[in-house]
């Protein structure tokens, strides 16, 4: 082709040969790379483009040269600029084409740092932050027959490490730092043609050499970090719009699929999210990522475990089951119960101890307000002057209830009520004054701070200012 | 780094004024977390995984909050449709092998009881932080290889940093089978402060100088933008989002927006101080 690429040095690998350029994500294997460029040096049109491209599956961007126009092909998300004018970034479709004029300047990936030190590239493969197309210079107009820098097979890793300026692969990373000690590092792209680097005086210098020592390397294969270069957010801050409208018309509609309706599955998501359609992306292979081994093999184990259904839960009369998943039996009339129960909570029918399956609890006890209101226990309820709830690790927001206290006697978070499987549970939450505990027969007995407390029906609790709630069963309408 | 917005709002329960701002770091050129920051939905997450997956997969996780955003508070359940929607969505567009995935910190203003509270929400190892009376408190606990570490007295908090483990979360959104979102309900007061952030802040600058900037800068904007220039002078290796907002007043049920300060500072009365 008759154009100068020059390159920003990065961590994506780029693949000039003939007339096309083909940039792959950090993680595409050197030995693809061999193959790509002998794939690339092929290329004459945007189909065949595409053909490359559907095959390798780390492909970001690709171009080639036509006798009519420059072709770009593009996943969503890589920033691309044509004689400076942004190109769109296109959702929904596989690979997005933008067709200029046969000498326009084309910039794609991370753009900034083409405002810094940029390198030549006849052909072959270098590690790149973003790529420029521009026309040829005269004096480099001549066809680039295939110089193959990764021809020569005792040439092949010495090259890798002289272009890949920051990351080279693990798999390469000996490699290269053999042949960063054999010579001097800074200089290496070998290039006959005069570099003719450009450094925008003002340009912020967006990764200075010493910023790029390697980055450590987790001995853990997936880490957060590991992502490669080249691709720009989807979203920027300019989308942080300051005024707030009307509530969307998607909360009721999320309210409304929200009702998990006993043993129905999740809502399906309403609001559809964005035209963005990930899952458009054919992405292969790719290797950074956080999943431990150890997380992966607890994955599976909960994955085998699910894979077991519950009993779907039969629901007549009483309380709808809504709350986590506990072992349980049923009576006759398909009440939940707890196990070892032998007549039903509910109805009063006998229990059969043979249905035992974990099934989803339903609400068992209320504590009763001094206001006469009753707040069910399933969530969790923290109760104080101003509270507040510590973690709760099941993502079920507990309930917050405010009592009155003139004198200032009960804490601001002083009393939680959970269930615990099937047990009623009260801890006092280092309340300042305490909690008594009330129980018919009983002398009043003072809540040890923060320890778990197991309550019985009927209980009730003192939490000082004349506020004394009471544990009661469940009704059905107490369900939330 | 270009100037950032400040934003206010005022509703009839809460004024809050807020700023956010996302920036790819010093070494990437990708960045991959996605910030929403709009009332009452202040929500950041750190996307994962190669090739284009981790981006989307963040920027799915924040796109379920964007319905909540309105002129009123949200409601807890509407809340936890919208985490739901998350773990949904990111996992469903989840795609490769490891697949992409996304960590989700952050809080959205629920209406409880008529009352303006922080839900504050946390999946993987972003974090929201709470800034009240000069005191800095980190809400969120990790999902973090080094956290369980720490935890289990194996390492030291102050190593914690520095542990080459440091970047590996035991929960994400999108990561294989759904694991649920820790949850925290705060009442909402005047003069706290809010601070979500990825790791890639919490990387570079500890929380001490985070609580210092806190406490030396009014605007959340010009704290907001010193941060994430800390973080940027350090080194910036991951990308780094900051969002800050500030509860500049709060009304209690039934009443009008007022100073509710002077409830804050005491807390309970010993009975015994009475008698
Ligand atoms: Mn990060």
């Amino acid at each position: 082709m008759s154009a100068r690429l020059e390159y920003a040095p990065g961590e994506a690998w780029c693949v000039a040969a003939g007339a096309a350029v083909v940039v792959c994500e950090r993680d595409l294997p050197p030995v693809r790379a061999r193959a790509l460029y002998d794939a690339a040096a092929t290329v004459r049109d945007a189909e065949g483009l595409r053909t490359i491209l559907g095959l390798e599956p780390t492909a970001l961007i690709g171009l080639v040269d036509t006798p009519g126009a420059r072709v770009l092909l593009r996943r969503h998300g890589v920033p691309a600029t044509a004689d400076d004018a942004t190109l769109p970034d296109r959702f929904g479709e596989e690979w997005a084409l933008d067709e200029t004029a046969p000498d326009a300047v084309v910039d794609a990936g991370g753009l900034a740092a083409l405002a810094g030190q940029t390198l030549p590239l006849e052909g072959g493969v270098a590690r790149v932050a973003a790529v420029r197309i521009a026309p040829g210079s005269a004096d480099a107009a001549s066809e680039p027959a295939p110089p193959a820098p990764v021809a020569e097979a005792p040439d092949d890793e010495a090259r890798f490490g002289a272009f890949g300026q920051t990351l080279p692969p693990r798999a390469v990373a000996a490699e290269r730092a053999e042949a960063e000690a054999g010579g001097a590092p800074a200089e290496a792209p070998a290039a006959p043609s005069a570099p003719a680097e450009q450094v925008a005086p003002s340009a912020p210098e967006p990764a200075s050499p010493p910023a790029r020592e390697p980055e450590p390397d987790g001995p853990i294969g997936g880490l957060i970090d590991s992502v490669p270069g080249f691709i720009k957010p989807a979203i920027d801050v300019s989308e942080i719009a300051p005024a707030p409208r009307a509530a969307a018309p998607s909360r009721e509609a999320a309210e409304a699929s929200q009702r998990p309706d006993a043993g129905a599955t999740r809502p399906v998501p309403v609001a559809e999210p964005a035209a963005s359609a990930p899952g458009a992306l054919d992405m292969g292979d790719h290797d950074g990522m956080t999943i431990t081994a150890e997380q992966a093999r607890r994955l599976q184990a909960e994955r085998a475990a699910a894979a077991q259904p519950p009993a779907a839960p039969a629901q007549h009369a009483g309380p709808p089951a809504t709350g986590p998943l506990v072992l349980s039996t049923l009576c006759a009339s398909g009440h939940v119960n707890a196990p070892g129960t032998t007549a039903c909570t509910t109805c009063g029918a006998p229990v059969d101890d043979r249905s035992a399956a974990q099934r989803r609890r339903p609400e068992v006890a209320v504590v009763v307000l001094p206001s006469g209101e009753r707040v069910p226990l399933g969530r969790g309820v923290v109760l104080g002057r101003r509270p507040r709830s510590r973690r709760v690790e099941d993502g079920r927001v507990p309930r917050l209830v405010t009592v009155e206290s003139p004198s200032e006697d009960i804490s601001r978070s002083h009393l939680e009520l959970r269930v615990d499987d099937w047990n009623l549970v009260a801890v006092d939450l280092s309340s300042t004054n305490g909690t008594l505990l009330l129980r018919e027969g009983s002398a009043p007995q003072r809540l040890r701070p923060e320890a778990a407390t197991i309550l019985q029906l009927g209980d009730r609790l003192d939490l000082g200012d004349s506020v004394v709630v009471a544990i009661e069963p469940a009704r059905a309408e107490d369900a939330q | 780094m270009s100037a950032i917005g400040e934003f206010r709002y005022s509703h009839p329960s809460i004024a809050l004024r807020w700023a956010a701002t996302t920036h790819p770091g010093m070494r990437r050129s990708v960045n991959e977390d996605s910030v929403f920051a709009s009332f009452p939905v202040f929500v950041v997450a750190d996307g994962m995984g190669g090739h284009a997956s981790g981006d989307v997969a963040s920027a799915l996780a924040i796109e379920a909050f964007r319905g909540l955003k309105g002129r009123t508070l949200a409601d807890v359940a509407c809340v936890e449709t919208a985490v739901e929607h998350a773990f949904e969505s990111v996992h469903a567009n989840a795609v490769g092998e490891p697949a992409g995935g996304s960590t989700l910190s952050g809080t959205v203003l629920v209406d409880v009881d008529g009352v303006a509270h922080w839900l504050i929400l946390n999946v993987g190892d972003s974090r929201t932080y709470l800034y009240e009376q000069g005191r800095l408190e980190q809400v969120t606990v990790d999902h973090s290889m080094v956290q369980e570490l720490v935890e289990t007295g194996a390492l030291r908090r102050a190593d914690a940093r520095r542990h080459p483990n440091r970047n590996v979360i035991t929960r994400a959104l999108g990561a294989g089978e759904r694991q649920p979102a820790d949850v925290w309900l705060r009442p909402a007061e005047r003069g706290q402060r809010l601070v979500v952030c990825s790791d890639g802040l919490t990387g570079e600058v500890d929380d001490h100088e985070i609580a210092e900037l806190l406490g030396d800068v009014s605007s959340p904007a010009a704290v907001a933008a010193l941060l994430l220039r800390r973080a940027l002078d350090a080194g910036a290796p991951d990308n780094v989002t900051v969002v800050v907002v500030d509860v500049d007043a709060v009304a209690l049920a039934d009443e009008e927006l007022h100073d509710t300060h002077a409830h804050t500072i005491d807390d309970t009365i010993p009975r015994e101080a009475l008698r």
